[in-house]
């Protein structure tokens, strides 16, 4: 099997991802979340060379510059304020939702030889294996840790995985579109931080498995 | 086609008539209470004379026109059709609306809040717009959209009184029925969409053999929205709720509406499926003896009528069926009869029980009660009420020379008819025994509305209201009595005149027959009108020559004196003593009980104190559906624990959901 450059570019990601899972100090984690999504920019970059869509230079941009160090500041400035260095604890330690991540990697690259319809032009099985490993990576983390913040990056991961099987498959959506993605995780991240502010203020902490009040 | 003159003028008729409606129901938004009862009024009734209209231009040709084309369900646009089928059912339509129309000013009068008189104004237009269209739709997705319009602004309606306790249980059963009758409908044309690939209601055919599962669906959907046994529990509940002249054509289209369904569905789409035809008889006979029974029994004016078309809708429902039967094996007279049959007293029953209703909603009116314990002694005040609902029980009991008389003849003589033709002997065998249960359940509904008619409106008044009561509001007879009398017109013009409304049914059988030789007027061979001239001339000159010369020894007395002389008002005879003694016949299938209790020192002979009481524990509701309904509580408190609040077991929800989804759609 011959990895084409930006398949290999989308496993590096992928497994910056899977890195993402096995820390809890939440610093650490938002730098591999910038390196993630730098991954993926390279990703998109790369695809805009091969099939000479301009528009997807200007993506590739959006996404350095918005999603792997604008979102990655912010979340970092927020962690300083309310005074919080690592997730309070997770539900499955650290070092084995790691090797769940890289199970699930395996699995999803099983997924991937099945799924029907793949016409695209490179046809990648690869890129689509690294797209939805990244989703499940994302639900992983929201699954297991408890920290407001922590729920916050799972979010941004999963949305990666989608952006990233898009671009792959598709070569990437209109640009109005892809612009208007972007300005919404950037927006949905902003209020996620301020609602993050409220919670520390009102509860004294971030542990999201105490809030449950979200029932009749 | 469209180029017709005649084809043109239709639809613009039928165009316009909605657009009047539209435009009452945006004048009544916008004026609130500026707006003069009378000039709504006048829009209805030009509406309705408007669709009458359309109906007699397209009577005998089929037309089809685009003209709501720029409202389009993403799937079709709402193309409309008015074949020889809908074009009676539009008729009806359009003489009920008059009829409501003609009686509304008075109701919205009476009505002391103005947000009562809108609601009634908006709910009725959309109600008639919802109505209109239904019939027009030639689309499956047109008719569920105009279905559900017509569904939900009903169900409006059933709620006009909605603080009281009454009226919200009713709409609620009256939603509930809806709900699952449209769900159905949905499932049936979906089915039928996908066995033909088109979604225009003249192209689906039942004569295949994947089509039984969706004819199945329509007539438990029908069932359910016609209150055909047993899931007729809901009507008893909201046909007597909305308000007066709505009633009208409440009564006599919403179920009618679901029967020209199955109608235009298995009988014109030529179902051949004999399950079908034997399920339709069998629900069709028990809704007959069920509703009949229940509607002797009933204390409530409006219940008993509400009973009454339990029993009729399940008369047309056997109709329908023996139709599909004799499409199976091949009987062409007996489904031309069996067609002719179901059409005609579909919509003779819809005309007779709008009048029933309106006259019931005109004793409401002067008595303030539907409780026949408390009526009693109406005729007195109350002439005009009295005639027309007395005319319309006559018909409905089916006595000659009224139309339902005909129509139950039609019915009768199928049997007759299937009885002796060359079909299995079983099927031969019921049919007699059809007959049988037939004569039963007419017996029967003779009973019930002699109770009906002669405990309100005959002997004495059994209490102070009744015995008070006004006819009109006015000191001539008022909108609400002239509207019982344009209906009680009707009813007597079609049943005198009977082979000329089957001449003009004829286009309409053919279609459902696909026998171009059908000739109405042959259906029918009694010449019912002539027959009826001379009775009532023979009649009256023995009256006058004979009877009319010895009144001396005519004593009067009042009805349920029985010529013992006066009796009390507490004496007298109710409406539970006179249908006691059939309940006591069927007391298992209506649950009733007596408790008699005699107390006394000496309770033998000389009783202090009798006390008696009747029970009667509806057997459907608390045996069938109590238990459904429990198992419904159950599963959703048992639902309810899934939401637990954590955040994580949502997002795990949704985690398997989506791992779910990809293992559906990769086989792995």
């Amino acid at each position: 099997m011959i990895l084409d450059t930006f398949e290999a570019l989308a496993m590096v990601s992928a497994i910056f991802a899977i890195l993402i899972l096995g820390t809890t100090h939440l610093r650490t984690n938002l730098s591999f979340y910038s390196l993630h999504t730098m991954a993926i920019a390279a990703v998109t970059a790369w695809i805009a060379n091969i099939t000479h869509e301009d528009h997807l230079y200007l993506v590739a941009a959006g996404v350095f510059i918005i999603k792997s160090w604008g979102i990655p500041w912010y979340l970092n400035s927020v962690i300083k304020k309310i005074n919080i260095g690592t997730d309070g604890g997770a539900f499955i330690a650290a070092p084995l939702s790691m090797h769940l991540g890289a199970l699930m990697l395996g699995l999803s690259f099983m997924i991937s030889q099945q799924i029907p319809g793949l016409i695209g032009e490179p046809d990648s099985r690869l890129g689509s294996t690294a797209a939805m490993s990244i989703l499940f990576t994302g639900v992983l983390l929201m699954l297991t840790r408890r920290a407001a913040i922590s729920q916050i990056v799972g979010f941004l991961v999963i949305e990666n995985g989608i952006y990233l099987f898009a671009v792959t498959q598709t070569h990437g959506m209109p640009l109005m579109i892809e612009m208007g993605l972007l300005l919404e995780v950037l927006v949905a991240v902003m209020v996620a931080g301020l609602l993050l502010f409220n919670i520390k203020k009102s509860f004294e902490h971030i542990d999201v498995s105490q809030l449950t009040e979200l029932k009749d | 086609m469209i180029n017709d003159p005649t084809t043109l003028s239709a639809a613009n008729l039928f165009t316009s008539a909605s657009a009047i409606w539209l435009a009452g129901l945006v004048i009544i938004a916008v004026g609130r209470e500026r707006v003069k009862s009378n000039f709504l009024a006048f829009l209805m009734l030009a509406g309705a004379l408007l669709t009458l209209g359309g109906a007699a231009l397209s009577w005998n040709q089929s037309i089809e026109y685009n003209q709501l084309q720029y409202i389009s369900f993403g799937l079709v646009p709402a193309d409309s059709i008015v074949d020889s089928l809908s074009v009676p059912f539009l008729g009806l339509l359009g003489i009920l609306a008059s009829a409501a129309a003609v009686a509304s000013p008075c109701h919205v009068d009476s009505l002391n809040s103005q947000g009562k008189k809108g609601h009634y104004w908006k709910l009725t237009f959309i109600f008639l717009i919802g109505l209109q269209q239904v019939l027009l739709a030639a689309n499956g997705i047109a008719f569920l959209v105009f279905w559900e319009i017509m569904s939900l602004s009903s169900a409006g309606l059933v709620a006009a009184d909605h603080v009281r306790h009454r009226a919200q249980r009713a709409a609620f059963a009256y939603l509930t029925a809806t709900r699952i009758s449209t769900a159905f409908i949905t499932a049936a044309f979906l089915w039928m969409h996908q066995n033909t690939g088109s979604w225009s209601l003249s192209s689906w055919h039942f004569g295949t053999e994947q089509s039984i599962v969706a004819a199945a669906l329509l007539l438990i959907a029908v069932c359910t929205k016609a209150g055909v046994w047993p899931m007729h529990v809901w009507l008893p509940l909201a046909y007597p709720e909305p308000p007066g002249p709505t009633s009208a054509v409440f009564s006599g289209l919403v179920g009618n509406i679901s029967i020209y369904l199955l109608m235009r569905m298995l009988l014109a789409g030529e179902c051949h499926h004999l399950g079908i035809a034997y399920a339709a008889i069998a629900l069709g006979t028990i809704s007959a003896l069920w509703g009949v029974l229940f509607a002797l029994m009933e204390r409530d004016l409006k219940k008993l009528l509400a009973y009454s078309t339990v029993e009729n809708m399940g008369i047309i429902l056997t109709a329908i069926g023996v139709a599909i039967l004799a499409h199976c094996h091949n009987l062409d007279t007996i489904a031309t009869l069996a067609c002719a049959a179901a059409l005609f007293h579909t919509l003779n029953h819809g005309l007779v029980k709008a009048l029933l209703f309106l006259g019931a909603a005109s004793v409401e009116r002067a008595v303030h009660t539907r409780d026949l314990s408390a009526l009693g002694g109406l005729a007195k005040n109350m002439p005009w009420t009295m005639l027309c609902f007395f005319i319309g029980s006559l018909s409905i009991c089916a006595m000659p020379p009224m139309n339902c008389f005909a129509s139950k003849w039609l019915v009768y003589q199928t049997f007759f008819q299937l009885s002796f033709a060359n079909a299995p002997i079983l099927e031969r065998a019921m049919s007699l025994a059809m007959v049988g249960i037939l004569a039963f359940v007419g017996a029967l509904s003779l009973a019930c509305f002699t109770k009906a008619v002669g405990i309100a409106f005959l002997g004495r008044p059994r209490s102070n209201a009744a015995a008070k009561a006004k006819e009109s509001t006015t000191s001539g007879p008022d909108g609400l009595i002239l509207a019982q009398v344009i209906l009680a017109i009707a009813c007597v013009m079609i049943g005198t005149s009977v082979p000329i409304a089957l001449d003009g049914l004829a286009p309409a059988l053919r279609h459902l027959t696909h026998d171009q030789f059908v000739i109405g007027s042959t259906l029918f061979p009694i010449p019912q009108g002539q027959l009826a001239l001379v009775g009532g001339i023979l009649v009256s000159s023995i009256y006058l020559f004979v009877l009319g010369g010895r009144s001396v020894d005519v004593k009067s007395y009042i009805t349920w004196d029985c010529g013992f002389g006066p009796l009390s008002t507490r004496a007298e005879e109710t409406g539970s003593s006179f249908s006691h003694p059939i309940g006591r016949i069927f007391s298992q299938i209506l649950q009733l009980k007596v408790t008699t209790e005699i107390s006394g020192k000496d309770r033998r002979h000389f009783p202090e104190s009798v006390r008696v009481e009747t029970f009667m524990t509806p057997i459907l509701e608390t045996k069938l559906y109590r238990p459904i309904m429990g198992l419904f509580d159950w599963l959703s408190a048992s639902l309810v624990r899934l939401q637990t609040g954590s955040i994580h077991i949502h997002l795990l929800y949704v985690f398997l959901t989506m791992l779910l989804l990809v293992f559906l759609g990769t086989n792995i």
